[in-house]
């Protein structure tokens, strides 16, 4: 039975945690009230779609393919030649290769609604290999330099994120930032080359885990640390897997009830009955719905400033104010109970006015 | 047995998800009890990811996680709260009994019979947020009108619509928490999932449509998940929405 096998089991578990991540890098932007043009609309139609599939295990591997394409679509297309920088980044290329090699082990015989039958190759975790041992003596060549061996780029990176822009003497300290440079130096090549020794299987996790654990709670790398913590488990032998699979279970029924008033939670902070907890936020939202004109005459609104709320159509009453003289609001603001009508006039200083004609508050 | 490990690696992702701004040391440099709380959760909750004395694990990252919660006002908030809750409530089922170190050390693990605190979980809140909406500015439909002014900046249908629409919203969340506990439990689970994954593309919910949809799919019963994961291949329903009922023999 091809789910019973190790291999096929670590290669389903692989394929949901890959996906896992990739929704956590590429879901927030790829929600409809995010996605703005066809383009956009489309990849994240297609990685939704495809992304489901893959983690529902249906026709895994083909859907597992898409979504690695899709992420690479949504990489070059938004990110390198489109309009979000934020998506132009070796940690989302590194996402999308992760996605594309799990295309190729079979991710398909196990933990999905479709589970293949036949043999589990193994050919492609050597791939995954090369492709961990590469990034790795990448980050090795990176970092052989002065500046970094001795510390003053961690030293550096400190006062990026911790210290401020007042440079700090850090004394004796800077002695342990250089012995945690070389320390990464020396763990990088050290998973470069464990990940083709088996027995070195246990060592690379620590080692792997310790390094981007560290990393991510010191830097802001988003998901990079998962995406690359995955790809170290993509390589266990299937062998030593094997020993994680199962154990004997005992059934002691215990007090559940213990847990359960933190299961109702949700009915007292939502319902009121208890402290409110922030909850739905997103239904107290700032939304208005106003004209403002001056003399008379209606004067066009950008629509942010009515997304914006008050704060916003009083910014644009104001920016009206100046280039047209007295103006007049009317309408109604969204508020916790409602809508709530607005009324009001507003009086600007003596400022030199712009002559009469079509009004825009832009 | 692979639902309670799935549902145990899930929701420590998830909760790291919630948290992983809130939970850099860069953000508590000032407050030692924060720094503390979070190195504490912190080896706790990787305890329980990587299955190490897991209902221990389990209960201490409960302990340190709420304890954070109360502490740090940027991390209290619903979703964080629903998964801390699922993470306690990982004590109570044999969440270690695979792809842990636990059964690689051979351990015995312990099913204490919890797994109804995971349908009470979806059930508090789908039943929550129903009455937190039956309201009148919620029931009116002010409130669906100023989601989508705010969301997508225009609503171009009647203004009746939103009426029938926040109804039928707090009766949907209604029948599917309430329903849960009925023989319609696995119409309820597929009508729970379609309806997140619905706002989930529409709306920013962020860690919530995945959380209470793992909530929903870990309670379902045991029949329906040996017959999800069996190792028999080819013959299951794509379509979530069918559900394999516990009385009949299935071949997925």
């Amino acid at each position: 039975m091809p789910a019973a096998d190790p291999a096929a089991q670590l290669f389903g578990l692989v394929r949901l945690l890959t996906i896992a991540v990739t929704w956590s890098r590429f879901a927030g932007g790829a929600t409809a009230a995010f996605a703005e043009g066809p383009l956009a609309i489309g990849l994240s139609v297609l990685f939704w779609v495809f992304s489901i599939l893959a983690f529902l295990g249906i026709q895994a591997r083909w859907t597992t393919l898409l979504t690695g394409l899709t992420c690479f679509g949504i990489y070059y297309a938004l990110g390198v030649y489109g309009p979000l920088p934020a998506l132009d980044s070796h940690h989302v290329f590194a996402q999308a290769l992760l996605t594309c090699l799990v295309a190729l082990t079979p991710c398909d015989r196990a933990l999905g609604l479709q589970n293949r039958p036949g043999p589990v190759p193994l050919w492609s975790q050597d791939l995954l290999r090369l492709q961990i041992s590469v990034l790795y003596l990448g980050g090795v060549y990176e970092k052989s330099y002065g500046a970094w061996l001795d510390g003053t780029r961690f030293e550096q990176i400190l006062h990026t994120i911790y210290l401020g822009s007042d440079a700090v003497d850090l004394g004796h300290w800077s002695l342990l930032l250089a012995a945690m440079a070389i320390g990464v130096w020396f763990a990088e090549l050290f998973l470069a080359v464990a990940v083709w020794v088996p027995r070195l299987t246990g060592p690379m996790l620590l080692v792997g885990f310790l390094l981007h654990g560290g990393i991510y709670l010191g830097t802001p790398v988003g998901t990079f640390s998962a995406t690359m913590f995955v790809l170290l488990l993509a390589v266990v032998p299937p062998t030593q897997f094997e020993g994680v699979l199962r154990t004997d279970v005992l059934r002691s029924p215990g007090p559940a009830w213990l847990v359960a008033p933190l299961m109702l939670g949700p009915v007292w902070g939502l319902s009121g009955w208890g402290p409110q907890i922030r909850a739905f936020d997103g239904l107290a939202l700032q939304a208005c719905d106003v004209q403002i004109s001056a003399d008379g005459v209606p004067i066009e609104l950008p629509d942010r400033s009515q997304h914006e709320g008050l704060l916003g159509v009083t910014h644009a009453a104001a920016r009206a104010c100046r280039q047209y003289g007295p103006v007049d609001v009317q309408g109604r603001c969204a508020s916790a109970e409602g809508w709530q009508p607005v009324e009001w006039s507003a009086v600007c200083p003596d400022l030199p006015r712009l002559p009469a004609g079509r009004r825009s508050a832009w | 047995m692979v639902r309670w490990p799935l549902a145990r690696i899930g929701f420590v992702l998830l909760i790291w998800a919630e948290w992983m701004g809130p939970l850099r040391p860069v953000h508590h440099l000032q407050d030692a009890v924060a720094l503390g709380l979070g190195a504490c959760f912190l080896v706790a909750s990787s305890a329980l990811l990587f299955g190490w004395h897991t209902s221990i694990a389990a209960v201490l990252t409960g302990v340190f996680g709420f304890l954070l919660w109360l502490w740090v006002p940027t991390m209290a908030n619903l979703e964080s709260w629903m998964w801390l809750s699922a993470c306690t409530a990982m004590c109570m089922v044999p969440a270690g009994a695979r792809w842990s170190l636990d059964a690689w050390a051979g351990r015995v693990v312990c099913d204490r019979g919890g797994g109804w605190l995971f349908r009470l979980g979806a059930s508090s809140f789908f039943v929550g947020a129903a009455m937190h909406q039956l309201q009148p500015a919620f029931l009116s439909g002010v409130r669906l009108e100023q989601l989508m002014l705010a969301r997508f900046g225009v609503w171009v249908g009647p203004p009746w619509m939103l009426l029938v629409v926040a109804v039928l919203v707090v009766l949907f969340e209604l029948a599917v928490g309430l329903g849960l506990w009925t023989r319609w439990q696995r119409s309820a689970v597929a009508a729970g999932v379609w309806g997140l994954g619905a706002a989930y593309v529409s709306l920013h919910l962020g860690t919530l449509g995945l959380g209470v949809s793992l909530f929903l799919v870990a309670g379902l019963p045991d029949a329906v998940w040996a017959s999800l994961v069996s190792s028999k291949p080819d013959t299951c329903p794509a379509f979530v929405g069918v559900l394999p009922r516990d009385d009949q023999e299935t071949s997925c």
